[in-house]
């Protein structure tokens, strides 16, 4: 595992976009019965997952971390969203944004990540909520998660994948 | 196709380019001609030759994007790109050259590979054991000017080294490669092959070789003249060197 003071930041505007951590909420919507804003808290009090797993760059480069937090399954079940639609679609604090296949985010390693090396995310890390998808290339753990939306519609893919790069980049 | 002697010791299988004599309309002398190189292997060695070109190209864009095989943290580049010798201008657009190429090169190789191995032609440039006594007189031959050792196969044991090698080298590309793909569902390649970084280290590596072997393979045919050249890419070759009156011959030197 790869020292948190040796971990890389990529990201591709700011390290702190200035999220307001004590206001914040995640904004669930779209093929949910549940749609609301979801505190930390209540996302917290999801099943804690915690698992040491490769971060894979498209640059190249690889390090490995300890990350914790819910599984997106338990979060969509808890909003009640139909998982048979056949995306999820994240946007963040900044203006980068995501989006997942079912599956994907079905996977029961891909989490809606809030702790990393056994701290609460710091911000250049995506405080206070992030993905980690270790089936995934890098560019898809999106950092400083503000919604989540359940669909059958992708308008924009990814704000690397509008530019080129691959969407579904399965590692 | 058809069994010939290609040593006085020992009579093995080897294929010969059959030679043909023919007199041009209005020509008063008959003209031999060989039909060296089949469709197929003109085909894949030209797919080949314009996909290690961009592979090579898009490879070093990508690379530019993190030129390094150390860690990210600290990062120490080693060496500048220059942008002349890549293609896709930045990292996502290599990306898509690389991923494009990747499966011509692989689908190419395969119908190379497959096509060798049923024609029987690979008897032809497969290094074998019984090669290496014979690597030596020719390193001297070409690197020391020595007296050219006595040509008794369709290709001497430097040409069969150096093509065996590339089609190695080739098989090490995609599997490298493919664990460069997907590390995750190649986890047991990736593995083998020292990690995840480590891979990419054998996959640069694999590019050096065939860098190596462009300059020697385009100096021999450079040396060996144009009908060479001419032969790959019609399959013909005229007034093959290898031939006599009395014997088809065997396959030129060369290339």
């Amino acid at each position: 595992m790869v020292p948190l003071d040796r971990f890389p930041l990529n990201s591709y505007l700011a390290d702190d976009p200035g999220v307001d951590l004590d206001s914040w909420t995640l904004r669930v919507d779209g093929a949910v019965s549940a749609p609301g804003d979801y505190t930390l808290s209540r996302i917290r009090e999801l099943p804690r997952v915690q698992q040491n797993t490769r971060h894979v760059c498209v640059e190249g480069w690889d390090v490995i971390g300890s990350f914790a937090g819910v599984q997106i399954s338990a979060l969509l079940a808890l909003a009640g969203a139909d998982t048979r639609a056949r995306f999820l679609t994240f946007s963040c604090a900044d203006d980068y944004y995501e989006s997942l296949d079912m599956p994907t985010a079905l996977h029961p390693q891909s989490l809606l990540c809030f702790d990393m090396h056994g701290a609460p995310l710091s911000r250049e890390h995506g405080a206070p909520l992030r993905l980690i998808l270790p089936t995934k290339i890098g560019y898809k753990s999106a950092k400083y998660l503000t919604g989540l939306t359940v669909t059958n519609v992708l308008d924009r893919r990814g704000y690397w994948e509008d530019q080129g790069y691959s969407w579904f980049y399965g590692l | 196709m058809r069994p010939c002697e290609s040593s006085k010791k020992r009579a093995t299988l080897c294929t010969s380019p059959e030679v043909i004599s023919f007199r041009p309309s209005g020509s008063a002398t008959p003209t031999r001609a060989a039909y060296e190189h089949p469709l197929v292997i003109r085909y894949t060695h030209w797919l080949t030759a314009v996909s290690l070109v961009v592979l090579t190209a898009s490879g070093l864009q990508i690379f530019a994007a993190f030129p390094s095989f150390g860690s990210k943290v600290p990062q120490e580049d080693l060496l500048t790109v220059p942008p002349a010798v890549t293609i896709g201008g930045w990292l996502g657009g290599a990306l898509q050259w690389h991923f494009t190429f990747m499966w011509i090169f692989i689908a190419t190789g395969a119908v190379y590979i497959g096509y060798q191995i049923v024609s029987g032609r690979y008897r032809m440039v497969l290094f074998t054991p019984r090669d290496i006594p014979g690597v030596w007189p020719m390193v001297r031959h070409y690197f020391f000017f020595k007296a050219r050792p006595p040509v008794v196969e369709p290709y001497n044991p430097l040409q069969k080294l150096a093509y065996t090698t590339t089609v190695l080298l080739g098989v090490a590309s995609v599997l490298t490669g493919l664990v460069l793909y997907n590390p995750v569902q190649f986890s047991g390649l990736a593995w083998a092959m020292g990690g995840f970084p480590r891979a990419r280290i054998w996959h640069a590596l694999a590019m050096c070789g065939f860098l190596a072997f462009l300059p020697g393979h385009l100096l021999m045919v450079a040396l060996h003249g144009w009908k060479n050249f001419v032969a790959m890419l019609v399959g013909w070759k005229k007034d093959p060197e290898y031939s006599t009156s009395d014997s088809p011959g065997v396959m030129p030197k060369g290339g």
